[in-house]
């Protein structure tokens, strides 16, 4: 493959599981580097983007998540400049673009609806952008056929796009935003259209193009999982607000405020008072005493009211007597979802816990109406601040 | 617990040798009925007539007859001339109720159909108010004293090409309407992300995805002009007489209705003809506003 020098878009390079620092300073030159400022979007009284301010480096894979109403998808249009901010800057590459029009920000977007044009068919429409931006017309057809085998899609060139699938239509998609070799691309709900399958193969597609072409992502979901698998970095959004921006292991292990643990996949949450006595450290509420450990507890006050969360996967289950110390309670629902089995246990005093396990485990098989101990290590304890 | 699922065989299409009708082709029988009675039939008396008062000669006399064919073709050319009119001022405005906010469309929209609900006759009858050598136009200029004696407005093309796009122009721009808000957003901000300016996204994406609206509206509009009678009559000068208008004379002022009949079947072919060559470029139902635009919703 003598193409590979010259056309990054042949290259054959498995950069998918490359680390991130490798990938960096791989994509440091063709990636862009993107920073918001203190971006603010009001309507009326509404603010739906409070004071943003978020730093993504050359070469990153950035999700924007949040629910829906959180603000993403407004500050996916700011950047991509569909939008202004009420106030605030955005820097590509240190270049204020803030008011820079859209035909002039060399971004590719892609959207959830994938926005074809409908009355181009698939080379026209990859071909499409490198007219506007006056590639000479004879490299024109050579460049939309290579973007489009980047996307499988060789044989697709004279199909409208009303005879393709949700799936090639959003492959075409993404052939006509990385013909022009964008630094920056912006992806709208790329994969909210598709069925789950289909889904979770374009996630694994669009990571290794991208990779491979070295470009910084900015994808906005609702999707907790599409975000862990695909992005170096979560964003996470409430209400217009930036509530946490982190790796995705960091944001699961160490959420800043319960909003962030909430959004974060199913968790048990207990809200209690600090409390430091003999050199432990415990979670106090009502009904419960949970202990962590004192690296989980750094940053807090002996005292402060805070939430205590544990993951469902932490928690084992064994089968308990009525007397029995320690937390215990009757299994109250078995849940076999896909690979994992979901136990919800209730306490005598009514308090609901979500475990998970997985179904090949040599635990013992448990049945509705069980009493069972629950139990998790200290470590496996996270606390954050209440709402 | 396992419960097997029950199969039952697909039962096998029985095939009746006369379909029931449905409850909507009953619904619509007196309409079909109605139009037959009123509309079907008359044109049958119409065409009969044409044939036999006194001879089929009459078709003959209207090829033949300087006047007639000058008064056709008068009919083709202002109905081209309200067409292209009509698109050309109706397309921006359609443009603009489609992309304005809400508040402006809202009042755009509503001039445009109070306008377009108004009576014809008293629209006509409006210009007149306003075009007559008495009327607002000639006042004001004579009163500010830019003319010395009244310009002629009434009573000739410029007239009735002012009346005839005014009426005509709620059904081009409704059409071009429709057709701008099938076109979703994204596909615009697409081209626009895509390195075009907002004139290439107008002429590159928007303009060919509205021209379906575009040749819907024109063709109604062209189809309606043809047969204008009311307009052209109270507006339109002695020398500028239109199809229909000949129609009527030969009815009523030369007591041929046998010539009449001729002439009015031969509007009615045209008419269809303008229809059929239009319905194998855009099909009747988009014409018709029945089907919407593509780049809709659907898929």
């Amino acid at each position: 493959m003598t193409a590979t020098q010259e056309n990054p878009m042949r290259a054959t390079t498995r950069t998918i599981d490359m680390p991130l620092a490798e990938r960096k300073e791989r994509g440091r030159a063709k990636g862009a580097a993107l920073r918001l400022e203190a971006v603010r979007k009001v309507y009326g009284d509404n603010i739906v983007a409070n004071d943003v301010t978020l730093d993504i480096e050359p070469g990153e894979f950035v999700t924007l998540l949040g629910a829906s109403g959180s603000g993403k998808t407004t500050l996916l249009r700011m950047i991509a400049g569909f939008l202004e901010p009420t106030a605030g800057v955005i820097t590509i590459d240190g270049k204020d673009v803030t008011s820079v029009p859209v035909h002039k920000r060399k971004i590719g977007v892609v959207f959830q609806n994938y926005a074809l044009f409908p009355h181009m068919n698939v080379l026209k429409n990859v071909m499409f952008p490198l007219e506007m931006h006056k590639v000479p017309k004879v490299k024109r057809k050579e460049l939309a056929r290579d973007a489009l085998a980047a996307v499988k899609l060789e044989n697709f060139e004279d199909r409208m796009p009303s005879q393709l699938s949700g799936g090639q239509q959003q492959r075409v998609a993404l052939a006509r935003a990385i013909v022009m070799k964008p630094r920056l691309l912006l992806m709208d709900e790329p994969l909210g259209a598709l069925d789950r399958r289909l889904r979770e193969a374009m996630q694994l597609e669009i990571l290794k193009l991208s990779r491979e072409l070295g470009l910084t992502v900015i994808n906005v979901t609702h999707d907790q999982e599409e975000a862990f698998t695909m992005s170096d970095k979560i964003a996470l959004l409430a209400d217009g607000t930036l509530i946490q921006y982190d790796e995705p292991a960091a944001l699961y292990s160490a959420p800043v405020s319960e909003v962030a643990a909430e959004f974060l996949g199913e968790s048990n949450r207990f809200e209690g008072q600090l409390v430091h006595e003999q050199q432990r450290w415990f979670v106090r509420a009502d009904d419960i005493e949970v202990e962590l450990t004192a690296s989980a507890a750094d940053g807090f006050a002996e005292g402060d009211r805070v939430v205590a969360v544990i993951r469902p996967w932490s928690i084992s289950l064994s089968s308990a007597d009525s007397d029995e110390q320690g937390s215990v309670g009757t299994v109250s629902a078995l849940i076999y979802a896909g690979e994992s089995q979901k136990v919800l246990v209730e306490t005598p005093l009514g308090r609901e816990f979500i475990v998970r396990r997985s179904l090949d485990s040599a635990d013992e098989q448990l049945h509705e109406g069980q009493l069972v101990q629950l139990s998790w290590r200290p470590d496996h304890v996270v606390i954050t601040r209440p709402r | 617990m396992t419960s097997s699922p029950v199969v039952t065989a697909p039962a096998a299409p029985r095939r009746r040798r006369f379909e029931r009708p449905n409850f909507w082709t009953l619904a619509g029988l007196p309409g079909i009925v109605y139009l037959i009675a009123v509309f079907g039939i008359p044109l049958v008396f119409i065409v009969v007539r044409s044939l036999t008062d006194p001879s089929p000669a009459n078709y003959a006399a209207v090829v033949e007859d300087p006047l007639y064919s000058a008064s056709l073709w008068r009919t083709v050319q202002i109905a081209f001339l309200v067409t292209v009119l009509s698109l050309a001022i109706g397309y921006p405005l359609a443009y603009a109720m489609a992309r304005s906010g809400k508040r402006l469309a809202m009042v755009l929209g509503a001039a445009l159909l109070l306008s377009f609900w108004t009576s014809l006759l008293v629209r006509t009858f409006a210009w007149q108010v306003i075009l007559n050598n008495t009327g607002l136009v000639n006042q004001f200029l004579l009163g500010t004293g830019i003319i010395d004696e009244p310009i002629p407005l009434i009573r000739n093309l410029f007239a009735v090409l002012v009346g005839m796009v005014h009426i005509l122009i709620p059904y081009a721009v409704l059409a071009i309407y429709a057709s701008l808000r099938g076109i979703k957003p994204e596909v615009e901000q697409a081209a626009q992300s895509l390195g075009a300016s907002p004139w290439r996204v107008f002429t590159r994406v928007t303009l060919p995805l509205s021209l379906p609206g575009v040749a819907a509206g024109g063709i109604l509009v062209f189809v309606l002009s043809l047969g204008f009678y009311i307009t052209p009559a109270l507006l339109g000068g002695p020398g500028d007489i239109l199809i229909s208008q000949s129609v009527v004379l030969q009815v009523q002022q030369y007591l041929q209705p046998g010539m009449g009949a001729a002439m009015a079947v031969v509007l009615v072919a045209l008419v269809l003809l303008v229809f059929v060559i239009a319905t194998r470029f855009i099909g009747l139902g988009r014409i018709l506003g029945v089907t919407g635009a593509p780049g809709g919703e659907s898929r």
